[in-house]
């Protein structure tokens, strides 16, 4: 399973397919206050990526992927183009 | 394939006759219920066989003129003469087709066109609710050549895609909502966009809560800049056209609008302003006519030779004249030939969709590499060779690249490269087609091969590498489940090579197990091809060359008369002797009160050949006699008839002689 | 071997080319007929061991013929059909006249194509030569379900009392999970029926079937059952008393919705062959939901998707009926469950409905 649900954390780990949209879906329905954690993301299907568009979850770490840590982090939130603005 | 397109060619057209028929009852009576299921049942069976091939935009029309019968055949709408006229039309645009279909296996390049003018007409008196298959097609269309659509503005005022670098394309994505269904990854494509400068999402559908948030729904839409040009960037859409629209972001600066001018003269001006554009039909008619010149000439000869007889001064007279316009034809001919050539790259256009749509249906990771195609070559060729291509293509993706794990596994890259080259060498096209996959075995061959009783063990073992390869070429080899499962290659090669010789080339393969396989196919650049009749002698049909005939005719079997130990009959107050083919091959003479002649040129006197029947005249490229037709003196050499018979082609003076 | 002996019936001679060509070389004796009236004229003579039979034919249909085959010369019929949503309703209907499974009418470029769909053509309609005519299909029923569709099928009450085969009521059960795949038609009829509306569990059912037709299967059900029937796409809570029918060429999940238990079609997960695919049912459901709160039911069909799941889940505590080889057209699923020895009961199909019943004490 590449979401984790850790208590108040979500981690997505390596390369989400497009089934971890439900389980990503419901871990944020449950507590909209988890943080989603990218550090360990790899690459993610669409559909993940338009769950945590859909619910605006905080977000920590940048994924390892160029294509998503340049060009879609700065689309997930105003919380997430800050981080990316003082990445060096 | 080719019997069954043969098969679609004579059923399709009795559907369409059937369909004509039931038309011409309804324009008389158009309340007559059970002609109109008959018309729906013939345009849904039509419809079947359609899509058996590859005629899209036929099927399309065909599936919306069902639509239209059935709203009818539920007596919702009424269908008028309006209605009446354009359904012949289409039935007539698919007779057309089907022509085309049997000339060149494919449709012509305006079908998509032709095929969506149509469409609108049949729903032009519908509701909202009618479907429009051609809908995708002129949406493309039309997002293709806007300069500035709507959505440009708004989206370049966003301080997201402001003052970026070198901003030459703008792209808006609005994937259906079913896309994750179908397997697609709407970022995944995006992600494969050259030169990206920054996306941004659209909502395109009512966000909803998170409560009612369907995960598997697709409602947000990607908007995106890219350095590339528009091409480019469409290409990465190449999956999706229908639903995307592409900008070019107008820049005053110099160098850009300058690679904007250079981008579009390129493309547009070329072949517009020097380009004619002649239907297909009519060269084949010249490039007929031509030939049928040359056989005048030939027989200008005989009568320089009997000029010669009777007057000197006359007869170098008409050499001169003779051979003055000999060269005329000679250039004539060979320009003819010339405007036949066709570059291969609208032929071969279908083919890195078709390897990437069956990359994917395998799941496979396959980079599909094309070059070449812009050589030219004739239309036969260019025609004939798709079909081996892609048989050769698919192969190369279904049985040579390995799956992903496996090729990490061996250490190769998991994105496995096949590659099509096309080069001119000489007056000879040379494809070739390499892979980088798991190559072939020849031990695997060799004991297949033996297992299939195509040889014997011990010819095996006394066979090289390369001739243990060409093994996949045996008729009923490649067949075999068993082959394709353990040599990893073979769907139909005995088909590919079949042909290629059909146009008279070769084709050869190397392959290194565990590195990948090399096929190349040499064809003629021009396409040698021998116009021939087609007669029948003893139930067999030989072919005749048509520039070895000077005429044929029909005469009543009583006019053929005993002349000394033949027969003989008088042409145009000449005594032409009379031979019967059958005799002349070691048949039996046939006799039926009609006489059919094919009066030939044996060394300056008429002589009459006698046949049972006469048949179709064809172009046809003939294959020097070769192994053991050479010992046959008569046989000038064989052709493959388009049904995948071969044909002998008898060489008059030869036989004569 | 001998060669299976194949009728092909096809009013087009195109068709019946292409189906020669796919089956000729694969251990196939064809046949060939033009019409409806001159299959049934050949019956008697070429005695085939499976028919392929067009769905539409100008003079006798293709359901008219496969009537009058089922009556005259029963054997296994597979009908060939346009994977279309019209298509849906006469396949269905063939489907509980006693056709064994159908199979989509080839189309697309041929030299694509061909190797592909030829591979499971050849699969489906071998496996249909060896398929069971099912039994409940057998003429005096058959003329009887034909005379009134509607016509009182026995409850499962009194057909549950003569075959009472396991004791208890069970406790606690949120859902029964049922797989099926070839001859699922009629055996879901079979099990629908005789369930009463007030049925305490919400039944989910993964049938393999294409997009377009589940949706037609689920309202041919509907008419036909006490229970409501429906096809599940969006997330949907369950519902006593419903059946649910997952979408084809998806997968049907189960999930949560802020604590309530709903079903939802997923995109088709590419690493399995079959879809709506039972064994992701399953394992869905035993994550959220729990082994022991579930019944599993795995019927009719080619292939063992379900049994690997469904003989874990009884292992965890789950209870799980298999359907008997007798009853079953082809005991591919059952049968790979029962190997597993992933089974409580392995039942005759008529007799399913009436175990779940005790078991729900209903």
């Amino acid at each position: 399973m590449s979401v984790v649900v850790d208590g108040p954390a979500i981690r997505l780990v390596g390369h989400c397919p497009v089934e971890d949209a439900e389980p990503l879906l419901v871990a944020l329905q449950e507590d909209a206050g988890r943080v989603v954690h990218l550090g360990e993301l790899e690459g993610a299907h669409f559909a993940v990526v338009q769950i945590l568009l859909l619910c605006c979850p905080a977000l920590e770490g940048f994924p390892k992927d160029l294509f998503l840590k340049n060009l879609v982090l700065p689309i997930l939130g105003a919380s997430a183009s800050e981080q990316i603005n003082a990445d060096p | 394939m080719d019997e069954l397109l043969e098969q679609f060619l004579i059923e399709g057209r009795e559907l369409v006759a059937q369909a004509h028929g039931d038309l011409a009852l309804l324009a008389r009576d158009p309340a007559r219920s059970e002609v109109l299921s008959s018309l729906f049942r013939t345009v849904h069976t039509l419809k079947g066989s359609v899509a058996l091939f590859d005629m899209g935009p036929a099927e399309h029309l065909l599936h919306t003129a069902e639509t239209r019968l059935e709203r009818e055949r539920g007596g919702r709408t009424a269908m008028g003469r309006d209605d009446l006229e354009t359904l012949v039309a289409v039935i007539d645009q698919l007779d057309r087709w089907i022509d085309e279909m049997e000339h060149g296996g494919a449709l012509p390049a305006d079908a998509e066109a032709r095929a969506a003018t149509l469409a609108e007409s049949l729903q032009d008196d519908e509701g909202e609710d009618g479907e429009r298959p051609s809908e995708t097609e002129s949406k493309t269309a039309t997002s293709e050549t806007a300069d500035a659509p709507d959505w440009l503005g708004a989206m370049l005022a966003d301080s997201r895609f402001r003052d970026l670098d070198g901003a030459a394309t703008a792209f808006r994505y609005i994937p259906d909502s079913e896309c994750f269904f179908r397997g697609e990854d709407p970022l995944a494509l995006v992600a494969g966009v050259p030169d990206l400068l920054a996306i941004d999402v659209v909502r395109s559908a009512e966000t909803p809560e998170i409560a009612d948030i369907e995960p598997f729904k697709c409602v947000l839409g990607i908007l995106g800049v890219s350095k590339g040009t528009l091409k480019a960037v469409q290409g990465a859409f190449r999956m999706v056209p229908d639903q995307v629209s592409f900008a070019q972001i107008a820049r005053p600066s110099g160098s850009a609008l300058t690679e904007a001018l250079a981008e579009t003269l390129a493309s547009t001006s070329a072949d517009r302003a020097t380009m004619l554009r002649v239907p297909a039909d009519k060269l084949d008619t010249l490039a007929a006519e031509v030939r049928e010149l040359a056989v005048a000439m030939h027989g200008l000869e005989g009568v320089t030779r009997q000029a010669q007889r009777v007057d000197r001064a006359l007869a170098d007279e008409l050499r001169r004249i003779q051979s003055g316009l000999a060269r005329a034809v000679g250039t004539l001919a060979a320009m003819v030939a010339d405007v036949r050539l066709v570059p291969l790259q609208p032929v071969l256009r279908r083919l890195p969709r078709l390897a990437r749509e069956l990359a994917s249906a395998l799941d496979k990771n396959v980079a599909f590499e094309l070059s070449g195609d812009g050589i030219e070559v004739d239309k036969q060729i260019a025609e004939g060779l798709f079909e081996p291509l892609l048989h050769l293509v698919r192969n190369a993706i279904d049985h040579g690249i390995e799956a992903p794990q496996i090729r990490l596994r061996s250490g190769k890259p998991a994105q496995g490269r096949v590659a099509l080259e096309l080069a001119r060498r000489g007056d000879r096209l040379v494809a070739t087609l390499v892979d980088d996959g798991a190559g072939i075995d020849p031990a695997t061959i060799r004991k297949a091969a033996v297992a299939k009783g195509i040889i014997a063990a011990e010819t095996a073992e006394n066979l090289g590498e390369r001739q243990v390869l060409r093994l996949i070429f045996a008729p009923g080899f490649s067949t075999s489940e068993v082959v394709t499962d353990v040599s990893g290659r073979g769907v139909g090669m005995d088909a590919v090579q079949r042909a290629v010789e059909r146009l008279q080339g070769t084709i050869d393969i190397e392959s290194e197990p565990g590195q990948g396989t090399r096929l190349t196919i040499q064809l003629p650049l021009n396409a040698i091809v021998t116009r021939l009749l087609t007669v029948s002698v003893a139930g067999e049909r030989y072919g005749l060359r048509m520039d070895q005939i000077v005429e044929t005719l029909r005469l009543d079997a009583t006019e053929i008369q005993t002349l000394g130990q033949g027969n003989a009959c008088i042409i145009r107050d000449r005594t032409v002797p009379v031979v019967a083919l059958a005799a002349l091959l070691g048949h039996d003479e046939t006799v039926s009160p009609v006489a059919r002649l094919v009066v030939t040129d044996a060394g300056g006197e008429p002589m009459a050949l006698r046949v049972d029947a006469l048949g179709d005249r064809l172009d046809a490229p003939v294959r020097e006699r070769s192994g053991l037709l050479s010992a046959l003196p008569a046989v000038g050499g064989t052709t493959v008839h388009s049904d995948g018979t071969v044909l002998l082609v008898l060489d008059l003076p030869e036989l004569l002689a | 071997m001998t060669d299976t002996r194949l009728l092909v019936v096809d009013d087009s001679a195109l068709m019946r080319k292409l189906l020669v060509e796919i089956f000729s070389g694969h251990g196939f004796e064809v046949a060939l007929a033009r019409s409806g009236t001159e299959a049934l004229a050949m019956l008697g003579t070429f005695l085939p061991d499976v028919v392929t039979l067009d769905v539409h034919m100008p003079d006798m249909d293709g359901l008219a013929c496969l009537d009058r085959i089922m009556v005259e010369h029963p054997c296994p019929v597979v009908m060939v059909s346009a994977l279309t949503a019209e298509g849906a309703d006469e396949t269905l209907e063939a489907l509980s006249l006693g056709a064994v499974d159908f199979i989509a009418k080839p189309s697309g470029p041929i030299s694509l194509e061909i190797d592909r769909i030829a591979e499971a053509l050849v699969e489906k309609v071998r496996m249909a030569a060896g398929a069971r005519i099912p039994r409940s299909r057998r003429l005096t029923e058959r003329v009887r379900a034909r005379i009134s569709r509607v016509a009182d099928q026995p409850r499962a009450r009194s057909a549950g009392k003569k075959q009472r085969l396991a004791g208890d009521p069970l406790t606690g059960v949120a859902a029964v999970l049922v797989g099926v795949s070839t001859g699922g038609p009629p055996a879901l009829d079979a099990l629908l029926q005789p369930l009463p509306a007030d049925f305490p569990w919400p039944i989910v059912i993964a049938q393999h079937m294409p997009a377009s037709f589940t949706g037609a299967l689920a309202r041919r059900l509907d008419r036909q059952c006490a229970l409501s029937v429906r096809e599940v796409s969006a997330a949907t809570s369950l519902e006593p008393g419903t059946a649910y029918i997952g979408r084809g060429d998806a997968d049907l999940i189960m999930s949560r919705r802020f604590g309530d238990v709903v079903a939802l079609s997923a995109p088709a997960r590419a690493d399995l062959p079959w879809h709506p695919s039972a064994d992701r049912l399953v394992d869905s459901a035993c994550e959220v939901i729990g082994a022991e709160a579930l019944v599993g039911v795995l019927m009719t069909g080619m292939g063992t998707d379900g049994a690997r799941a469904m003989a874990r889940m009884r292992q965890q505590g789950g209870h799980v009926i298999a359907q008997d080889a007798e009853t079953a057209v082809v005991w591919g699923m059952p049968g790979a469950l029962v190997a597993m020895d992933g089974a409580d009961l392995v039942l005759p199909l008529e007799s399913i409905a009436g175990q779940l019943c005790d078991w729900a004490r209903t």
